[in-house]
């Protein structure tokens, strides 16, 4: 397989080929030690951190429901595209990573555009 | 426009925590207090049985907040504070520093306090409540020497201490009345398999026991039971259940039965003040009847309909209620309001511990609990929500969808 090589796509890091993602399906991936969970609504892939920011959970165990990510210990929800806490007990939100896709293949950039706090 | 107006809220746990801020969210430029008994800014209650005496957590570190972020809100903490008067016709609160203080509206969010164990010993040194920061550290503190912990009441916070005890290798012995730990609010079904889960972690289970009093010189040193049995113990923490915050309101014209009562938008029968939280028990508008819950999620939530109200924005509050708990490598999450003679039926997943337990009343599921089965407690909601009448055999069947039962 040819690695496409960037050049101006600053800190991102290749994850996932699109072909290999199924709409709605929650994936864990790990980058540079960070988990995180890849999905896709309607087409669109987001990253998002992969542990829920109210206690340790892996919310890749969880469900996706309209746009939302619950986690499976306590029931927390996660606006996808925001990343806003919309479900008691997390209050803080979870951070979601801005997510580039070249030649077929999913990068991530590990700079959140939202920090827990 | 300069807002003069002055928004007291006595109780800052969570629901007084979540009014402050849903009212700043939304736009209130008045003075803004709240009065908390505890010396410690708000924090996350539930984390004390748990996280705070297994040690994972100091005590000093479970604030939802920094203090700094009060001061942006413009939020006074008025920690270490007691209201000791209310005046409701003159809007004037009176403080345990004895001063004098004016509200326009006035938010109730003083929760619960423990309810006292009554037998002869039980002022013993050595026996604790677990409601405050300040009872976890004495708890945590008496836990470092003591080999024997006796636990009275295996409610929620019984069941979580007991765990959390085992967990560091104490000798445990959990006591109650009921048959099963929380079968009072879960059935025996479910109290079944939480006796098995503590008894399979080394718990000593005396269910069916009534305490009769407590022994010892300087401390405590056993538990007797009615049938003569004594446990030795160094440490008991008795956790038989809470009654509402409410003392400050006796003899006022405030309506109380089972706490404070309001409406479905958080209002007392007096303009102007208001209830969220443990001590609210509010008209549920889906249920149609009065309720009052002890957890996390409603304290938070009706933190916010209250603040709404307040500020003449009132929304009808009538959520699902929810809770969860954590024992060992158990999670509990339950969904609805079950009640007793529900009609229980068991989903049984053939994977190590994951069970689904469906609480129905006249054929419609009222109520969910999952245990080690979080992501089903999505789907249940949708369940209990939809009240149509499911076929027992397919909620009992593992291998059937719960997302696709509706469709």
């Amino acid at each position: 397989m040819l690695e496409w090589v960037m050049t101006d796509q600053g800190d991102y890091v290749a994850v996932m080929a699109v072909d290999d993602i199924k709409e709605s399906k929650l994936y864990p991936i790990e980058v540079n030690g960070k988990e995180l969970l890849l999905t896709m609504v309607d087409g669109e892939v987001h990253i998002v951190d992969g542990i829920c920011t109210h206690e340790y959970a892996q919310l890749w165990d969880g469900e996706l429901e309209d746009g939302t990510i619950w986690c499976p210990l306590h029931s927390s929800g996660f606006c996808l595209k925001t990343g806003k806490a919309t479900n008691p007990p997390a209050i803080d939100p979870l951070p979601i990573y801005p997510v580039r896709i070249d030649g077929g293949q999913v990068y991530v950039s590990l700079t959140p555009t939202t920090k827990a706090g | 426009m300069t807002d003069t107006s002055q928004i007291v809220i006595i109780g800052g746990g969570l629901a007084g925590h979540s009014a402050a801020e849903t009212l700043r969210k939304e736009g209130f430029e008045g003075d803004l207090t709240i009065f908390e008994a505890e010396p410690v800014i708000p924090y996350d209650r539930t984390l004390l049985s748990k996280a705070v005496l297994q040690g994972s957590r100091s005590a000093d570190s479970t604030s939802f907040r920094s203090i700094e972020y009060y001061d942006e809100l413009r939020v006074v903490l008025a920690l270490d504070q007691t209201v000791t008067g209310v005046d409701f016709r003159a809007r004037e609160l009176t403080t345990s520093r004895g001063e004098q203080v004016r509200y326009d509206k006035l938010l109730i969010a003083t929760g619960t306090t423990p309810i006292r164990l009554p037998v002869p010993g039980a002022d013993l040194p050595g026996v604790h409540y677990l409601r405050t920061v300040a009872d976890a550290v004495a708890i945590k503190h008496d836990l470092e020497s003591a080999t024997r912990v006796g636990v009275i009441g295996a409610g929620f916070i019984g069941a979580e201490v007991a765990a959390s005890a085992r967990i560091l290798g104490k000798d445990v012995h959990l006591i109650d009345l009921l048959d099963a730990p929380m079968a009072g609010a879960l059935g025996h079904e479910v109290g079944d398999v939480f006796a098995e889960i503590h008894a399979s972690h080394g718990v000593s289970l005396r269910m069916q026991s009534r305490v009769n009093e407590l022994r010892g010189d300087e401390r405590v040193e056993a538990i007797v039971l009615a049938d003569g049995t004594e446990i030795p113990c160094d440490l008991v923490v008795v956790g038989i259940g809470v009654r509402p915050a409410t003392d400050l309101f006796v003899g006022t014209d405030l309506d109380l039965a089972n706490g404070v009562r309001v409406s479905e938008t958080c209002e007392t029968n007096i303009p102007g003040v208001y209830a969220a939280g443990d001590v609210a028990n509010w008209w549920h508008p889906g249920m149609g009847h009065h309720i009052r819950i002890e957890h996390f999620n409603n304290a938070a939530e009706q933190g916010v309909a209250a603040a709404k109200a307040m500020l003449g924005q009132p929304v009808s509050y009538g959520p699902l209620p929810y809770f969860w708990s954590d024992q060992y490598d158990i999670n509990l999450q339950h969904v609805g309001h079950c009640v007793p003679g529900d009609e229980v039926v068991l989903r049984r997943y053939p994977d190590g511990t994951a069970m689904t337990v469906f609480y129905l009343r006249d054929g419609i599921v009222e109520a969910v609990a999952a245990i080690n089965r979080g992501r089903d407690i999505r789907p249940s909601r949708k369940l209990i929500e939809a009240r149509q009448p499911i076929d027992r055999a397919v909620l009992a069947d593992p291998e059937q969808e719960l997302r696709s039962i509706l469709a």
